[in-house]
């Protein structure tokens, strides 16, 4: 590559300073840099550069961090009220919630003998989904129904064999004694 | 010495940190732009490290440990964040021949290098030198450091980067007057 240029014959820079020189080139660097290295920048380059660093540093996002990080003595209390707060609106809840329960199981079960929820429950009977619906009779049947008459049958059966038995051991005295009253004596 | 500890006091201070940075921007872009510039070659490059160089130092400066001065610990980041840049160029710390070729033509195509005959046969003879020799002999020699910080700043010791740089200063004298000699 051949550069030709004003002072390509000498050994000095265009300022007439040597390319090197005893010491180093003190005072300002760019001239310096210009001088013996013929480096150049931007106009006005450090101050865009400036803005531009200063626009890429998370210098917002630390501040907002530290909001709480620097504030302990406001920050604790404030967590702990809200803490605070939070347990007692549960407690509240709890609370008002089992008193109200016994209330309206009392309440269904007197809506019920007055035949007041008949038709409430007859409307969310049809909104029902049929599937559902069948289920719920089929487990209703099962549970109530089919288990109910087992159990009826199986009281039958025990008071038909202690019938039978009693019978029996009754049947087995009267010969007994009959024998006993007409033949031995 | 007062000022810096300041400085680093008020970098270290969540509440005065963003106008502390503000003003170490100001005192230190400029000789760390020109650090870079001489390891990098071009403007676009040397912007580019500028920027990552202050992320660095804005991210580090918490646990900053005052081992070394708060000058030479900047000028530490920048080196190290220029010689990344140059292998993710694929340009190895020791130039060989052809990376100084090419390096010399990247310089060429700068658009902010306007140098004449001289100067870039200056950049020449300073991108055959040995990296320690190029590194010690920008540093002293262009941005004014002492041998001290150097040590610091490239981890090497003293006497090491003194015999480096007066063979440097050397050769790179009987290059150019070759060169010019040549060119007479």
């Amino acid at each position: 590559m051949t550069r030709s240029k004003s002072n390509s014959k000498n050994t000095t820079g265009r300022s007439g300073t040597p390319f090197l020189k005893e010491g180093n080139p003190k005072g300002d660097l760019a001239r310096a840099h210009k001088e013996y290295l013929g480096m150049q920048v931007p106009d006005a380059y450090f101050i865009h550069s400036k803005e531009s660093i200063l626009k890429s540093i998370p210098m917002k996002n630390e501040q907002e961090r530290r909001v709480f990080g620097l504030n302990r003595f406001i920050a604790y209390p404030i967590a702990a009220s809200i803490l605070i707060l939070v347990a007692v609106a549960f407690w509240l809840q709890y609370r008002g919630a089992e008193g109200t329960q016994v209330q309206q199981a009392t309440k269904v079960a007197q809506g019920w003998e007055q035949g007041i929820w008949e038709g409430d429950f007859l409307v969310s009977a049809m909104l029902l989904d049929e599937a559902e619906m069948s289920r719920f009779a089929e487990d209703y049947l099962l549970e109530h129904i089919v288990l109910q008459a087992e159990l009826s049958e199986q009281q039958l059966e025990d008071l038909f064999i202690n019938t039978m038995l009693v019978e029996d051991s009754l049947v087995n005295e009267y010969l007994d004694e009959g024998i006993v009253e007409h033949i031995v004596l | 010495m007062l000022q810096e500890a300041d400085l680093i006091s008020r970098l270290k201070d969540p509440k005065r940190r963003n106008r502390a940075f503000e003003e170490l921007v100001d005192q230190y872009q400029e000789r760390l732009y020109w650090h870079i510039r001489k390891i990098v070659i071009t403007h676009e490059n040397a912007n580019d490290v500028l920027q990552n160089t202050f992320l660095r130092i804005f991210r580090g400066i918490r646990d900053f440990q005052s081992r070394s001065s708060l000058h030479t610990w900047m000028y530490r980041i920048a080196y190290n964040e220029s010689i990344r840049l140059l292998r993710s160029n694929k340009f190895d710390d020791s130039l060989t021949s052809a990376d100084a070729n090419t390096f010399m033509k990247t310089l060429a195509e700068d658009a902010y290098f306007d140098g004449d005959e001289i100067q870039y046969k200056l950049h020449e003879v300073v991108s055959q030198l040995s990296e320690k020799q190029r590194r010690v002999f920008q540093m002293k020699y262009f941005d004014a450091l002492s041998f001290r910080e150097i040590s610091e700043i490239l981890q090497i010791s003293e006497n090491t980067l003194k015999s480096s740089y007066y063979s440097a200063v050397k050769t790179i004298e009987e290059k150019m007057a070759a060169s010019l000699v040549q060119t007479n």
